[in-house]
């Protein structure tokens, strides 16, 4: 086995426990949106197999580009491929809120976010699933021990969280009758978080700047989070016992 | 020399423990590669001490907080209301200056502070109330929440109607006082 799979499993696991316990407490202690996880999580692996890697590679093998040459790959096919992940990712990820059912749940914008998180928390937990199988199918770090891969758990973590608000804002947004720009900002927030880890790849920024990048979308993210989320109303405060008072 | 204490009382149950454990235990592995030898090249040397610098400080404070979770108690003096979870954290609250308790439901926010499921300690900020200086073996539900000045204050007494037999008689008395739903 490889040793990427048992931190694989504690970070699909700890992930699921963790944003799906946010998602319920913070969407009103219910299980309505969390059954739409599962919706997300094959589709990393579609998405990369059959619509990103045929692409790239159809695109490359048109203009005789290799992909793997890093500085030497013309700058043009560099942002084509840079683009790949946002343009259709977030495409994909919010797809399922087209089915009927998913739509009908969809009944305040408090609701479209709330769908559009559960969609994409379960489009990143898959991811960690299919980069794991990746990187478990090419051999690639097989000799070191599990516990080195705490960079994927940790990673991972935030990403699921991050994939949750980008579709939750463009499924937003597009609740409240403006879909194209919801789809261009979860694109946009997307291509700037990924922006760190290709320049890293490039040999063009450090491995910390790369993780700077994440910490400071992952600040924006909560900071718009506690911003556009549902905030507790009046009537639920009815629940209260007042034990005491000086209130007149 | 303190104020006789009244009365003690001790929080309500909870698996918060459980989850602090999981805590400690997910932080222990991450500095694992750190103390591994071979794992990290020589050339990173300095990150793994900036690394153990983060990693230990906080190690032992979550043990620390673990080995304190049995201590936690609210007691009440002839004009104190102290909640305390072991030496780490202590609240002293004047029951002069009580001006409201009651039980609710707070929200979390998703800013970093100590609470998890069945546990909350420390100042936490909720979408709701604002920081909050928690001593409480629930995040949210069923929150004694008890405001003097500015200063608000949760806590979750395991026998609460005892608790608020032994407090009442100690708060101001000019107020609105008995238990009400609203």
């Amino acid at each position: 086995m490889h040793p990427i799979v048992p931190m694989a499993v504690i970070a699909v696991v700890f992930s699921a426990t963790l944003w799906c316990g946010m998602l319920w407490l913070y969407s009103g202690r219910t299980m309505r949106f969390i059954r739409l996880v599962p919706l997300g999580l094959p589709l990393s692996a579609i998405v990369n197999m059959l619509v990103k890697g045929p692409i790239g590679q159809g695109v490359g093998e048109l203009s005789g580009i290799d992909p793997g040459l890093g500085l030497q790959t013309p700058v043009w096919f560099l942002i084509f491929l840079f683009l790949l992940a946002p343009v259709f990712e977030e495409l994909i990820k919010a797809a399922p809120a087209l089915i009927p059912s998913v739509r009908r749940l969809i009944e305040t914008p408090g609701d479209a976010l709330w769908t559009g998180m559960a969609l994409g928390m379960g489009f990143g937990i898959g991811e960690a699933i299919y980069l794991a199988w990746q990187v478990s199918a090419s051999g690639a770090y097989g000799e070191y021990p599990w516990y080195a891969f705490t960079g994927f758990f940790g990673e991972r973590l935030l990403v699921v969280f991050m994939h949750g608000m980008m579709t939750g804002l463009l499924v937003l947004i597009a609740k409240r009758g403006h879909p194209v720009l919801g789809y261009l900002a979860a694109a946009g927030a997307h291509a700037l978080l990924n922006s760190g880890a290709v320049l890293y790849q490039l040999g063009l920024a450090p491995g910390w700047a790369a993780n700077s990048v994440l910490g400071v979308m992952l600040l924006v993210a909560v900071l718009l989070f506690e911003r556009i989320r549902p905030k507790r109303v009046a009537a639920e405060h009815s629940d209260d016992v007042i034990y005491f008072s000086s209130a007149e | 020399m303190a104020a006789p204490v009244l009365a003690s009382f001790k929080p309500a149950r909870s698996y918060g423990w459980a989850w602090l454990i999981g805590l400690t235990t997910l932080v222990a592995v991450s500095a694992l590669p750190l103390v591994m030898p071979g794992l990290l090249p020589p050339e990173e040397r300095g990150a793994v001490w900036i690394g153990l610098g983060i990693m230990v400080p906080l190690l032992a404070f979550l043990l620390a907080i673990l080995a304190s979770l049995p201590a936690m108690r609210y007691d009440l003096t002839n004009d104190e209301l102290m909640l305390s979870c072991g030496p780490l954290y202590r609240y002293r609250i004047p029951c002069a200056e009580i001006t409201d308790v009651r039980r609710t439901t707070l929200t979390p926010t998703l800013w970093s502070s100590m609470r998890m499921p069945g546990l909350a300690i420390g100042g936490v900020l909720y979408a709701d109330t604002g920081t909050v200086k928690m001593c409480a073996t629930r995040m949210s539900r069923d929150i004694l929440l008890v405001s003097a000045g500015k200063r608000r204050y949760g806590l979750t007494p395991s026998d609460e109607a005892a608790f608020m037999t032994a407090l009442s008689p100690l708060l101001p008395r000019t107020a609105t006082s008995g238990a009400a739903e609203v």
